[in-house]
């Protein structure tokens, strides 16, 4: 009796979340509402079946089983109901912003839902991480084409002159050749090592960002509604589990976890990219750019300009430190809190999937 | 099992509410700047909400007259007291080590009266500066290497001639100093994550601690709130007394065992300064010098001239680079992968620490 109770009230309850799709954010709610709906009415058909073959045939294992999926179907679209209320509530205007609110005066750079906190924040990691890339470029480039630059003459010194090759500089004789930014080719294999690590940053951020792209585009309308049918039939009842699972996990922790660190890791990475000073045509600032655009034009002018100095190195890796914490980092470590509600969902709703070992197959 | 029956778990509840409520109001571990709230209080708060949640289902069940959701909330009651408990005593080990310990790291590490996070950044900006320092040396010295090791000496008379490196035996010396570059770039790196990451903590504690507290309440998400606190109670608590205990270890090894300056000046990399400007690609005989520097005991070197390579110079900048940086992340990560390991074990989970030093990669 008091399962029944349940089943109206819960079927009642989803009747009316699927009435409240209207302000929903850029997910099509009502587009997997109807799928879902129809798929717990198969399943509820399904069991009603088999439990009206079980009565006309008399044979009470069909009874006895029907009864025990009638259990598995209600905790199914509790479930459902869960997922929709976090989607739903996920997509309210200014959800992700009121996670923090109480926490965090200070203003946040991000406003929305936690769909568009998490979108926004991953784009900007993105942007930010293709920035330093694009410096870290610029430096290879600028020292690559530093230290090819080999100059003739009489390379005078406190130790030693050579006066003749000034003074038979026509006719020939003696000479010295020397390279003054020789050393750039050793800091070129520096600035490759910083290189990778952005360009792994920055196809991780792409990776999440698409990822949450997917599972909000398409991935609710197959897979849910699949996971509720698929966990009716007994035998494949942890593989409806563990769809329903990675549901929850991918569709209600991974933006709950992106929006924390949104909050969080956002206003210093806006602070630091803010500070960022990027090389200019016509304003190079020498202490961080020594080379102008121009200076590459006119050869004669690297006499004159200072060779790379530790800080021009150092801004690189600090660059590089900022974007791997938050592009891969941070977000992997919340990908661990993703993974444990995956594992626990996946427990309750059939058996254990051991997701960490299937993420080593990536 | 009486002590599990409701009248107990409701003074339980009771009690560990006031002990909350206590450490709410507990002055050590402040927040670091006006926009944060005080993660005491959030705390309290989740704490709060947490009881409420469990009171409310519990009353619902009684209500419905659910014997077995009843019994449910029960144990969720427990939980939640175990939560609160939990959190108190690890809170109040803090107090103590903020009070008791605290002084004796700060004079040992020679700084002034300092909260821990406080005294993990200084520490942490120090190393920082150290290694930034060394680099600046290796850059000034890769700079004057690398050019006088370019230098060539050439003779011609209209298209006759020849041209030779006299110079270029320096090279030798810039393999070995790029691979101390490179180790030292990535050292500064992680030195920088470190540092980041400190600046963090405490902000990471102000918005997990509450959000485990949470999530631990509800059976589904048990072990995600117990991760949650973990890495809250990670990067709040042990990554900056961890930080403070290898400083002060790190300083020891200094002192007492390589017993030297960490004056950048004394180190001359492999070529002594003087010897790298002496060279005259007009004088072959300069590459005689490039041999190695072998001592015959009774402090005089083979042949008649010195020779001017001295690998062991490369000694301190290595101890440095391993010990200061290398072996202090390692260690570092290793202590914060086993707490979170541990704690959340503690608070009913399981993390594969096999798959977070996977990320650590």
């Amino acid at each position: 009796m008091n399962h029944k109770i349940f089943f109206t009230l819960f079927v009642l309850l989803f009747s009316n979340l699927s009435a409240s799709c209207g302000f929903v954010c850029d997910i099509v709610v009502d587009e997997f509402l109807l799928p879902t709906f129809v798929a717990v009415f198969l399943t509820l058909g399904f069991i009603s079946i088999i439990y009206m073959i079980g009565k006309i045939t008399e044979n009470p294992r069909l009874n006895v089983w029907a009864q025990a999926e009638l259990g598995q179907a209600i905790l199914t679209v509790i479930i459902a109901v869960f997922i929709l209320g976090g989607i739903t509530w996920f997509c309210t205007e200014g959800s992700g912003v009121a996670i923090s609110a109480g926490m965090y005066s200070g203003g946040s750079p991000y406003s929305g839902n936690m769909y568009d906190i998490s979108c926004s924040y991953l784009s900007n990691i993105a942007e930010y991480s293709n920035d330093v890339m694009s410096l870290i470029r610029y430096n290879i480039a600028v020292g690559n084409i530093r230290a090819s630059l080999n100059e003739f003459g009489c390379k005078g010194d406190e130790l030693h002159v050579n006066p003749y090759g000034c003074a038979m500089a026509f006719l020939g004789g003696p000479a010295t050749s020397w390279n003054a930014h020789a050393s750039n080719y050793n800091y070129v294999s520096l600035f490759n090592t910083s290189l990778n690590i952005a360009t792994i940053c920055f196809f991780n951020s792409l990776f999440l960002l698409y990822l949450l792209q997917y599972i909000s585009s398409g991935f609710l309308y197959i897979l849910l509604p699949a996971g509720i049918i698929i966990r009716a039939i007994p035998f494949l009842r942890g593989l409806g589990g563990a769809l329903i699972a990675i549901i929850v996990g991918l569709f209600l922790f991974l933006p709950f976890m992106l929006t924390i660190e949104a909050m969080i890791w956002g206003p210093i990475m806006q602070n630091w990219h803010s500070s960022m000073i990027f090389p200019d045509e016509r304003d190079i600032q020498n202490d961080i750019w020594p080379v102008s655009l121009e200076g590459i034009v006119d050869i004669m002018d690297w006499n004159t300009v200072d060779d790379f100095s530790h800080n021009n190195l150092i801004d690189i890796f600090k660059s590089t430190t900022h974007i791997f914490l938050a592009g891969v980092f941070l977000p992997y470590l919340g990908f661990i809190g993703v993974v444990l509600v995956t594992k626990d969902f996946s427990k309750l709703l059939g058996e254990e999937v051991d997701i960490s070992k299937l993420t080593q197959l990536i | 099992m009486k002590y599990l029956d409701w009248q107990n778990l409701s003074k339980l509840s009771v009690f560990t509410l006031l002990l909350c409520f206590s450490l709410a109001h507990a002055e050590f571990l402040d927040t670091p700047s006006a926009e944060l709230a005080s993660w005491q209080t959030m705390v309290f708060i989740a704490v709060s909400v947490s009881f409420s949640i469990v009171i409310f289902g519990y009353i619902i069940a009684s209500i419905l007259q659910n014997q077995h959701y009843t019994s449910v909330f029960k144990d969720e009651l427990i939980q939640v007291i175990f939560t609160g408990i939990g959190i108190a005593v690890l809170l109040f080990i803090i107090g103590v080590f903020e009070i008791s310990l605290m002084p004796i790291l700060n004079e040992k590490l020679g700084g002034e009266e300092l909260t821990l996070h406080a005294s993990a950044q200084t520490a942490l900006d120090k190393k920082l500066n150290r290694a930034e320092e060394r680099f600046e040396g290796i850059i000034l010295y890769t700079n004057k290497l690398a050019e006088q090791g370019s230098k060539y000496a050439s003779c011609s008379f209209w298209s006759v001639g020849f041209y030779i490196g006299g110079c270029s035996g320096l090279n030798v010396a810039l393999g070995p100093i790029t691979t101390g570059l490179s180790t030292l770039a990535i050292g500064i790196t992680d030195l920088y994550s470190l540092n980041l990451l400190n600046q963090i903590g405490i902000i990471l504690y102000t918005f997990l601690l509450p959000l485990g507290i949470f999530f631990r309440t509800f059976h589904l998400t048990r072990q995600f709130g117990g991760f949650l606190i973990a890495v809250a109670l990670a990067f709040g608590i042990v990554f900056p007394v961890s930080v403070l205990f290898l400083e002060t270890i790190s300083q020891d090894f200094h002192n007492n065992v390589l017993g030297i300056t960490r004056d950048p000046e004394h180190i001359t990399y492999i070529i002594d300064d003087s010897d790298v400007e002496r060279c005259n690609e007009f004088n072959p005989s300069f590459s005689e010098h490039i041999r190695p520097n072998l001592g015959l005991g009774d402090g005089t070197t083979h042949g008649t001239r010195k020779g001017i390579l001295n690998e062991t110079t490369l000694d301190i900048l290595a101890a440095e680079i391993i010990v200061d940086i290398i072996l202090f992340t390692l260690i570092l990560i290793i202590m914060l992968l086993t707490f979170i390991t541990a704690t959340v074990s503690f608070f009913g989970g399981t993390v594969d620490l096999m798959y977070l030093t996977r990320l650590s990669v």
